[in-house]
Formats: C-alpha cells, structure tokens, sequence
C-alpha cells in the first residue's frame, strides 16, 4: 500500500490541525499513526477515508488520488472500512442488520448473500450468540467488534482504525486488538491511530509519527521503537513507555 | 408556612369553590333538563360527530405531508427552500388559527377559485397543523446524533438511503409520541371550521341548539363526543412516550 500526500492542509476555523504535509508512505500491510493528542493523526486518517476535505493539497491512495466530492467520493468511501472510537454502530438496528446494511445498501448484495456472510463473520468474531442483539444490549468490546465486522464485510481494499480501544476497558481493549492482530495475520491491510503502543510495536510494520500537523517522522516499526531519530519522538516515546 | 404552600392551598380552596358552584348549577338545571327535543336531533350529532372524523383523519394525513415536506426543506442545501420552510413556520405559528381560516377561506380560496368549502377547510386545517408537525419532525431528525450520519458517510450511503435507513427509524421515535398529541389537537381545532360553515360536530350541536332552544342538552353532547375521539388519541400518545422512554 502507498500513500502520497502533497502539501495537504486541514484547517478547523483558525485552526490548522494538518500542516502542508508532503511525504511518501509505504507499508505492506500495516501503518500506525503515532503522536500526541492534537497532532493530526485522527484528521490524516479523516482524510485518507475521504469524510474530511482538505483545504489545500492532495493525496492520494496506491496511486489513485482521494475524490473530493459526489459520487466518486461516495463510491471511495464504499470501498473503505472505517472503525471508529466509539464504534458508531447504528442503535435501532441489531448486530447483524448492522453488518448486513452496507452490504445490502451500498454493495448489491441480496439479503440472502449478505445474511450468509455477516453471520459467518459474526461466528468468526465470537458473536454469533448476539448476533440479534441491539448495541445497547452489548458490552463496548462486544460494540467494537461489531463495527470490525461492519467495517471488514464489505471486503475494503483499506481499512482504518481511529482510536478503536480508546473507549474501552483493559480486558475488552484486549479483546478488541485480538480481532485486529488476527486480521493482519489474514493479510488484511489497514492504518492504524491507536495510544496502545505496546501493541503498534506489534502489529505495524510501519510508523508515522505526527506531531503539530507534521509528520515528524516516519520508520519501519521497529527501528522506530528502538532508535526514534527525532527528539519529538524521543520525548513522547521515554514519556509514554515510562509507565 | 412557606409562601409556596400558601398559594397551593389558595388555588385548592378556589378550586373546590368552583366545582361545588358547578355541582349547584348542573343541579337546578338538570330539574329543568330537557332531553326529548335534543332526542330527536340525534341524527344530525351523528352525521356531524363523522365528519369530524373523516375532516380531522384527512387534515392528519395531509399535514403530515405538509409537515415532512417543511422539515425536509428546512435541511435542502438550497437557501431558497430553507427560506421558505421557516417563513411557512414562523408564520403559521405565529397568527391564530381563527385569523387563517379568515384570510385563507375568505380571501385565498376565493381567489384561487376553491369552491368546496370542505376541501378548503381541510387544506387550512392541514396547513396550520403541518407548520407544527413539521417543527416535530425537524426535532425528531435533529435528535439523531452527528456520529450516526458520520457512519451513514462512511459506508456510503446516499443521502436518501441515510434519511431512509439511518435517520428515519431513529428519529421517529422522537415524532410519534407529540404527533399523537398533535392529533387531538387537530380534533379538537376544527370545531373551528364551524365558522366557514362545514357540517362538522360543532356546527351540528348549534344547528340542534336553535333548533331546540336547549343550551346545555345540546353543547354537553359537543364536549362528550370531543372528548370520545380525543381521550383515546392523548392516551394513545402517553402509551408511546412511556414505550419508546424506556427503549433507549
């Protein structure tokens, strides 16, 4: 997978949030987004799923650049599978109607197909016994899991996690990032914004380190553990495996 | 005694006066009622009380239409429609509704040449009730929150099928309890239709009245047929906020 931005800015009001990045990132299956709060890394991914524009600039995905608007955008949305920090599953819809609407709405598939295959993905996932529960009638590991399943049934080219055990407690962040290990192992591919560094060092294979609407750095996932060039990073990275 | 109590006890002792003076007045009339003239009316209270129905049904239907509309527009990307749908509410909300039946059926309707005064009562029934429904119907899409239609962008819904897949179902349960009670507002509101002289409930109870000459035998069937029809709607609309309080 590559990724190419060119002097892309995000601005909220005054504030610039992305900072004119121009950089080239290349993974084979995994990138993490490392940083500080506030530096970018949920906005870079926004932008790479395509549900934020940028000001200015470009980017672009295994050579394709992002649509801006309408149908294009809509269609390279379709074919992205977005997680979010707080699962953002649909509340009047159980489990498996959750899994099964993109597929039904937005890819085609007949409620037979879709049926067939979200139950399979909820079996694989330790959910088959809730899969006619509502997201309130789950736990939040239970929640997140689901919106993995919602988001890896649609078979995406990318997948992208914003913060996905953020919300979470110890026991169901494990559970949670168990999923995820096991999707790289099927040779899934997908970008990663997580604070659980111990588990980025695992699972990427690459990291970009943002700081201040910057990427600050960028490094295979192990040197950038083991000998981080720049001091920002040595800065976040002696003060967040202190502990 | 705080001040509070004070006024609570001044209200109860008013309050009791009056149904005792009440209790009195219906006394001394009921030995002077007289039914049997009223009796033979009862046909036209029939015919009136089912066109109440089927009017206040209709003018139901069509400002929820209306309603929709109003609430869809006041979310259109363009401002023209946007402008329109508030000026359509802020209007009607804002005049009586004795006021619109004046203008729109004296002045409009003539105007545009809308001879059935059923039909026109209707559609200015409709017309004030849609303005709002269509405020119901706006906090009802409003209610559904911003990580939802993030989520609908995300999978790749169109706009419709997030309106009709996303929006929608949640936002329903936020419309249907003060949309029951807006019904029973409708019931009740086109006893003023009486005035442009459709044959519905009240119109029916004043034609017996002079008729008959019996005030009360012919207005305390009025209140009790209203009171028939509305009863089970505002019941109707407590039973849904309690059910969908719960679900969430």
């Amino acid at each position: 997978m590559k990724l190419e931005f060119h002097r892309l800015t995000k601005r909220y009001g005054h504030h610039t949030v992305i900072n004119g990045i121009t950089a080239d990132l290349e993974f084979p299956h995994v990138l993490a987004l490392l940083g500080p709060s506030g530096g970018g890394k949920s906005t870079l991914l926004r932008l790479i799923g395509g549900l934020e524009s940028p000001e200015s600039g470009s980017l672009s995905v295994d050579g394709t650049s992002v649509p801006e608007a309408g149908k294009p955008l809509r269609l390279y949305r379709s074919q992205i599978g977005t997680v979010f920090q707080s699962w953002n599953l649909f509340p009047h819809l159980d489990a498996l109607a959750n899994v099964m609407l993109p597929l039904t709405a937005v890819h085609g598939l007949t409620p037979d197909e879709a049926r067939a295959r979200s139950e399979e993905l909820l079996e694989r996932l330790h959910l088959k016994d809730h899969a006619h529960k509502r997201p309130a009638e789950l736990s939040g590991g239970q929640r997140q899991r689901v919106a993995i399943a919602r988001a890896v049934a649609i078979r995406p080219k990318l997948l992208l996690f914003d913060e996905p055990t953020s919300a979470l407690d110890p026991e169901m962040t494990a559970e949670v990032l168990e999923v995820i290990a096991d999707l790289k192992s099927e040779g899934r591919t997908f970008i990663l914004v997580t604070h659980a560094m111990n588990f980025a060092r695992t699972v990427a294979d690459e990291v970009a380190f943002l700081a201040d609407g910057q990427i600050v750095e960028q490094a295979p996932a192990e040197e950038f553990f083991n000998s981080p060039q720049s001091e920002t990073a040595q800065r976040f990275l002696a003060k967040v495996l202190k502990y | 005694m705080t001040r509070h109590h004070t006024i609570n006890a001044v209200i109860s002792v008013l309050l009791a006066a009056a149904l005792l003076a009440a209790a009195c007045f219906a006394v001394l009339q009921a030995l002077s009622w007289n039914w049997s003239g009223v009796w033979a009316y009862r046909e036209v209270f029939w015919r009136g009380w089912l066109n109440t129905i089927w009017i206040s049904a209709a003018a139901l239907a069509l400002s929820v239409l209306l309603g929709l509309l109003a609430a869809l527009g006041h979310r259109a990307p363009y401002p023209a429609l946007r402008w329109l749908s508030t000026g359509y509410v802020e209007l009607i909300r804002g005049t009586p509704l004795l006021v619109q039946l004046l203008i729109l059926f004296y002045v409009v309707a003539d105007a545009v040449g809308l001879q059935n005064r059923y039909t026109a009562g209707i559609v200015i029934l409709s017309i004030f009730s849609g303005a709002y429904i269509a405020e119901m119907i706006r906090g009802g899409i409003e209610s559904v929150g911003k990580s939802q239609l993030e989520s609908a962008r995300a999978i790749g819904l169109t706009r419709f099928q997030t309106y009709r897949h996303v929006i929608f179902p949640q936002a329903i349960r936020h419309i249907l309890p003060p949309l029951a009670g807006q019904a029973a507002s409708i019931i009740k509101d086109s006893s003023l239709l009486s005035i442009l002289g459709i044959g519905e409930f009240t119109l029916a109870a004043q034609q017996v009245n002079s008729a008959t000459y019996s005030t009360l035998e012919s207005y305390l069937p009025l209140a009790v047929g209203y009171l028939a029809l509305t009863l089970p709607v505002s019941l109707l609309a407590r039973h849904l906020e309690r059910k969908y309080r719960y679900e969430t």
